[in-house]
């Protein structure tokens, strides 16, 4: 007994390497690392323009903003919206996450993670080439890429603001140990 | 304050800048996307620039884990890490007491069964030991049947039961077991503990609630234990401190706002650490109150309460679908092996693709399952009213017995001595023991009854426990002290001598077993 209690301050630094590695696959978000996934935000991206852009009323400014809104709503509902998993993995680990905290089972800079945070910039900055925003217009484009981009960096994960996605009552097991 | 340089000053410098631009290859594109997108705005320029930055920045980024928090050591720390650490040795060393504990273990020279013969004797025993409530073990038909399905399925079925190790007799127990205690469908699995084990963290996860008895067995707490939910503990069959958790909880989700939908009340129906039974009409009462789904363990109560042995719906006269979840087994009173769970035909479903013992062990041997159907039949039937009226005879003489025993005897104290219950726990009182028990210096006896009794302590109990089963067993009777994984429990009982009546003494032999209990009580303690 006594050995191990004098071991115990360096054992306690030494990574549980069980507890982090995950032995199951998130079936929830491992499809978005497919390319047939990534190519659908490009096609679903040039879908929206074309609708947006053969409605004779509209202008190219509005078209484009309308564009980029759509697109980044569709990325915040998807990614950042909705929480938690249908499917039972690694005991309720992901419930409470949001997709995007869920990808590669919560990685930063993965290759999906690159991807879906830079279309969105080259999505605003196609935008802004093409069209001679007035400042309202600019600023509205560019408050829906922040609110986005802001929601996808590596300092948000797990983080929430002004409750958004808060789940009560689900708390991370080392708050409540078992005897 | 400076004047700001004429526009003319700019306008030249950014000439300049563009005509050595373009001398690079490829430039013209570049100077064209730049100022088209100018605008006219230098502020939009500069948040292009920082935007393609970030993209820069983004993408080059290496990936890493963002709760990985690994603390570098350094060469002597490892290496002190390395030289601290003590293999555990395989079969650890024994103390004095394990050593007398293992020597004092009862060899049987008979096959299993209420009156065996001990191994060196001539003569049969009474077995109080087993929870062999019903006599069923050493049955001498049940044995001829359980031969004869041995030579026609072999011994073991080989295969999990959603693979190829469902049989007919399986399907058969199925049914037979579910109308039995009247549920719609019920479920075997092979072991007794592992039901357990594997239903309670079937429907209840991380994150969801679970209200438990504190007097639990361990399997139940085992079964809590895997679930990782939130668990919060009432004081062992107090009514009234399960309604202040609930109203606590009710409160605290009201201020909160959280919405946890699976919610559940566990406790057993009879104790097997005490020998209480869970009332029942008034966690019903609780659980439709504040909306929980109850999961009973009836491993114990389960072919002993009620009036066939249906549990403990029946002996309060209550409909099963009241309990939710309801986990019976088939090693106790059956004297089989196995476990089962009987509920709604939805929750009995949802247990065949993930309740974790029914899907990865091999299903139960057919040689068990017909001891287990046929025990049922013998319930169903003319035969199982003349046992169920013997078990509850004989634990009312002994209950009766033992309670005249501690009036005269004040050394000992009885847990589960209600008549209704067959496991009565015999125990020392702790106030006899602090003033007649020769105790060393590091053993003391804390205050009250609810602070558990250092290690030291225990020993001390145990070995003047041990010497009332010895005397018992020298004249006939054989005893047992309850055992238990110490470090595992999460609070254990005093040490204690755990009597289970059985359906298959007379009543003479009942109380020829209090009688000889009585003797041997007086006996040892009159020694102190």
């Amino acid at each position: 007994m006594a050995i191990k209690r004098r071991m115990s301050h360096l054992a306690s630094k030494v990574p549980n390497t069980n507890k982090l590695g995950h032995t199951h696959i998130n079936p929830n978000s491992q499809w978005v690392n497919n390319k047939g996934a990534w190519f659908t935000h490009i096609i679903y991206i040039a879908f929206l323009k074309y609708i947006f852009g053969i409605i004779p009323w509209i202008s190219t400014e509005t078209s484009w903003t309308l564009t980029n809104w759509v697109y980044n709503i569709s990325q915040y509902i998807m990614f950042h919206a909705m929480i938690g998993t249908p499917f039972e993995v690694d005991q309720g680990a992901y419930d409470g996450l949001t997709m995007w905290e869920q990808i590669d089972q919560g990685a930063q800079f993965t290759p999906t993670k690159k991807f879906l945070t830079v279309l969105p910039i080259f999505l605003f900055l196609l935008s802004i080439h093409y069209t001679h925003y007035d400042v309202i217009t600019f600023w509205i484009n560019i408050a829906g890429l922040i609110i986005i981009l802001i929601a996808k960096l590596p300092l948000m994960h797990r983080v929430r603001l002004f409750g958004i996605n808060v789940v009560e009552g689900d708390e991370d097991e080392e708050q409540h140990p078992h005897n | 304050m400076s004047n700001p340089p004429a526009p003319s000053t700019l306008a030249w410098a950014w000439a300049q800048i563009i005509d050595t631009a373009s001398l690079l290859p490829g430039s013209k594109i570049v100077i064209r996307y730049i100022k088209n997108s100018y605008q006219n705005d230098p502020f939009r320029i500069a948040l292009e620039v920082f935007l393609l930055l970030f993209v820069v920045w983004y993408l080059l980024e290496k990936r890493y884990r963002i709760d990985h928090h690994e603390i570098p050591l350094n060469k002597q720390e490892v290496d002190e890490l390395i030289d601290d650490w003590v293999p555990e040795t395989l079969v650890p060393e024994l103390t004095a007491w394990e050593q007398e504990e293992l020597a004092r273990a009862p060899v049987l020279s008979s096959g299993q069964s209420s009156k065996p013969v001990l191994a060196g004797s001539q003569s049969p025993v009474l077995n109080l030991a087993s929870y062999n409530f019903l006599g069923l073990v050493g049955n001498e038909d049940l044995k001829e049947r359980a031969v004869h399905t041995l030579r026609k399925y072999g011994v073991g079925s080989c295969g999990p039961p959603g693979f190829y190790g469902t049989l007919d007799v399986h399907m058969d127990l199925e049914r037979k077991l579910a109308d039995f205690v009247g549920a719609d469908e019920a479920i075997i699995y092979s072991q007794g503990l592992t039901t357990t084990l594997s239903v309670i963290p079937c429907f209840s996860k991380r994150g969801d609630l679970l209200i438990c008895d504190e007097g639990i067995s361990f399997a139940v707490q085992k079964g809590i234990q895997i679930t990782r939910s939130q668990v919060r503990y009432f004081k062992h069959n107090d009514m009234e401190d399960l309604e202040r958790i609930l109203r606590e909880i009710r409160q605290e989700d009201q201020e909160t706002k959280r919405t946890i939908t699976r919610r559940f009340i566990v406790t057993e129906g009879l104790y097997i650490n005490s020998g209480d039974v869970a009332p029942l009409p008034d966690l019903v009462r609780l659980k439709e109150q504040y909306k929980y789904r109850l999961i009973l363990d009836e491993s114990y109560s389960f072919g002993v309460l009620g009036p066939r042995g249906q549990g403990l719906a029946a002996h309060y006269g209550i409909s099963t679908d009241k309990i939710d979840i309801l986990i019976g087994s088939m090693c106790n009173a059956l004297g089989s092996s196995g476990g089962f769970c009987a509920g709604r035909s939805e929750l009995i479903e949802h247990q065949r693709l993930s309740g974790s013992g029914y899907v990865f062990s091999a299903s139960l041997p057919a040689i068990l399952a017909v001891y287990a159907l046929d025990g049922l039949e013998i319930l169903n039937d003319s035969r199982g009213g003349p046992i169920m009226s013997s078990l509850r005879a004989n634990s009312e003489v002994m209950a009766k017995g033992l309670r005249a025993l501690t009036r005269s005897q004040p050394a000992v104290t009885l847990q589960g001595a209600n008549g209704t219950s067959p496991i009565i726990h015999l125990r020392l009182d702790r106030n006899w023991a602090r003033t007649h028990l020769p105790l060393s210096d590091d053993a003391e006896v804390p205050q009250g009854t609810r602070t558990p009794l250092p290690i030291a302590t225990r020993v001390e109990f145990e070995k003047v426990l041990q010497q009332v089963v010895d005397e018992a067993l020298s004249k006939g009777i054989l005893l047992t002290r309850a055992k238990y994984i110490l470090d595992q429990e999460r609070s254990v009982p005093d040490p204690s001598i755990r009597v289970c009546v059985s359906a298959a003494h007379s009543k003479k032999e009942t109380e020829a077993a209090v009688q000889g209990i009585r003797n041997a009580v007086t006996k040892v303690i009159g020694s102190f």
